[in-house]
């Protein structure tokens, strides 16, 4: 019992990833979806010469990639890494990514703003991610004109994003909570104060598999790290209340609680056919299980890469897919 | 409907969590912004998104036409094609339409001053700008008194900035 205490304790677990990313835009070009072909390739190898002219960049061992020279299993695996955006490969003719060796910084060149910085932690640390993208963002200004207005901030292609330019969010799974009517009240509150809940994937859609990603509205107004701070404190309050039904499931539950991640195990060990949203579903369940120590013999770790694997879009559902789905889990459980 | 402190019209209705006990509240704009010190008049765009943009730009408020609504010189953008698409089309366009984008973006953000970091090389430059400013002031207040080596020393000075600002 006690360890089960400490694991319940322990948010680590919860939290799956913290990022930032900092919309930028090159003074005096108009914004990516208002620009001609031609400013599109200057702006991509302004970029680039700014990165790879910078040596104190060199530790990142960025490598440049247009959107045109990506074949359709690497765009399907950089945007279930969440390093590059839907948004991104609809500008094939200009838009590009610059990743670094660790896959943690990432730089989008003409997505909806010239430059969307982005950085990514494991767990809950967005203070981490903020001062990398900070000072790669540093680093690459030595070398580009922003367009900044004293008053306004750093000028983005949609007012919505104006002023710090700063995304903050952290990835929560929070199963427990989604089987409860609590998480709209979640996603009320959260809304009252300038921050939204989300899920995987962004504005719009679904939360599959119970993940959810919080993060701040409000660009403006506020210092990054004042925008930081409010996101951390309402998203340990999230975690908390996650914890909480945990243990309200666990002590009061605990026979259907099992039943249900038991249920789950047993249909992904043995099902020869599984679409995408059936498969991150259960797969939520035992990750649960795993993680209140129910499931034994998987390793956290492991089981999130498979469910990384699971969650890659794009292509249309087929039996192929389906088939090939459900052998790739049954043989992780067996 | 009354307003429950000063019995006007109550056009202001929250509803609240106390000690667990869901309350609510009827009021009018001027006492609950007194007590609260923030209204929502209108719903705030669920999501701060370019989709909650173009939702708000179908209110008259902020999308109403105006004489002389002019396209942005630097890429030609028209105010309509901001309504329509929710995005601006170059840096220019926020100082061209100036007058009509920070009422969206006061709405978006409760605020529209940037507070937050600045670029370095900004930061240089602006603190070049303030610097030839006070010479300048202390240039004209020199000759006033008649302090004229002061003064020829403060104009060299300015030209020297003012030679830095232009490289």
């Amino acid at each position: 019992m006690e360890k089960q205490d400490k694991h319940l304790n322990d948010s680590g677990n919860i939290a799956l990833s913290s990022r930032i990313r900092l919309a930028r835009n090159i003074s005096g070009i108009p914004f990516p979806w208002k620009m001609d072909e031609e400013r599109g390739l200057f702006v991509a190898e302004s970029v680039r010469e700014a990165v790879d002219s910078n040596g104190e960049l060199d530790k990142y061992g960025f490598g440049f990639k247009f959107v045109f020279d990506m074949d359709e299993d690497e765009k399907d695996d950089l945007l279930a890494n969440h390093l590059i955006s839907i948004d991104l490969i609809k500008n094939p003719k200009t838009g590009g990514i610059l990743i670094s060796s660790g896959k943690t910084v990432s730089i989008l060149v003409n997505e909806e703003d010239h430059l969307r910085i982005q950085t990514v932690v494991k767990g809950f640390n967005l203070e981490d991610a903020w001062r990398e993208a900070d000072s790669v963002d540093d680093l690459i200004e030595e070398n580009l004109d922003y367009a900044f207005d004293g008053n306004y901030g750093y000028l983005t292609a949609c007012p919505s994003n104006i002023g710090t330019g700063m995304r903050a969010s952290v990835m929560l799974h929070l199963p427990a909570l989604a089987s409860t009517k609590y998480i709209k009240r979640v996603f009320d509150i959260t809304n009252t104060i300038g921050l939204t809940v989300r899920g995987l994937y962004g504005e719009g859609t679904e939360a599959e598999g119970d993940i959810y990603q919080i993060s701040n509205q409000i660009t403006t107004g506020r210092t990054e790290l004042e925008i930081i701070g409010d996101l951390e404190r309402i998203t340990k309050q999230v975690m908390d209340k996650e914890i909480k039904t945990r243990e309200y499931l666990m002590a009061k539950q605990r026979t259907r609680t099992e039943d249900v991640i038991f249920r789950a195990l047993g249909i992904l060990s043995s099902a020869r056919l599984i679409n995408r949203p059936e498969s991150m579903k259960l797969l939520s369940r035992v990750r649960l299980g795993v993680d209140l120590e129910l499931v034994g013999g998987v390793e956290m770790n492991d089981l999130d890469v498979l469910i990384k694997d699971m969650q890659i879009a794009g292509k249309g559902e087929t039996v192929d897919s389906a088939e090939k789905r459900a052998s790739t889990i049954r043989e992780f459980f067996n | 409907m009354e307003c429950e402190i000063c019995k006007a019209k109550a056009t202001v209705h929250i509803t609240r969590m106390e000690n667990g006990v869901k309350r609510e509240m009827h009021l009018c704009e001027k006492c609950a912004k007194e007590k609260f010190g923030f209204i929502f008049k209108v719903k705030i765009p669920s999501n701060n998104t370019m989709k909650g943009i173009i939702e708000l730009m179908k209110d008259e408020t902020y999308s109403a036409k105006t004489e002389n609504d002019t396209s942005c010189p630097e890429c030609g953008m028209s105010f309509l094609e901001f309504s329509e698409t929710g995005r601006i089309g170059c840096p220019a366009c926020y100082s061209h339409f100036n007058e009509r984008v920070r009422p969206i973006i006061q709405r978006l953000h409760r605020n529209d001053r940037h507070v937050g970091k600045v670029p370095g090389k900004y930061e240089e430059r602006h603190h070049l700008e303030n610097t030839i400013d006070r010479c300048r002031m202390e240039m004209d207040k020199a000759v006033k008194n008649e302090e004229f080596e002061r003064a020829a020393e403060l104009r060299d000075q300015i030209k020297r900035l003012e030679e830095m600002q232009a490289n």
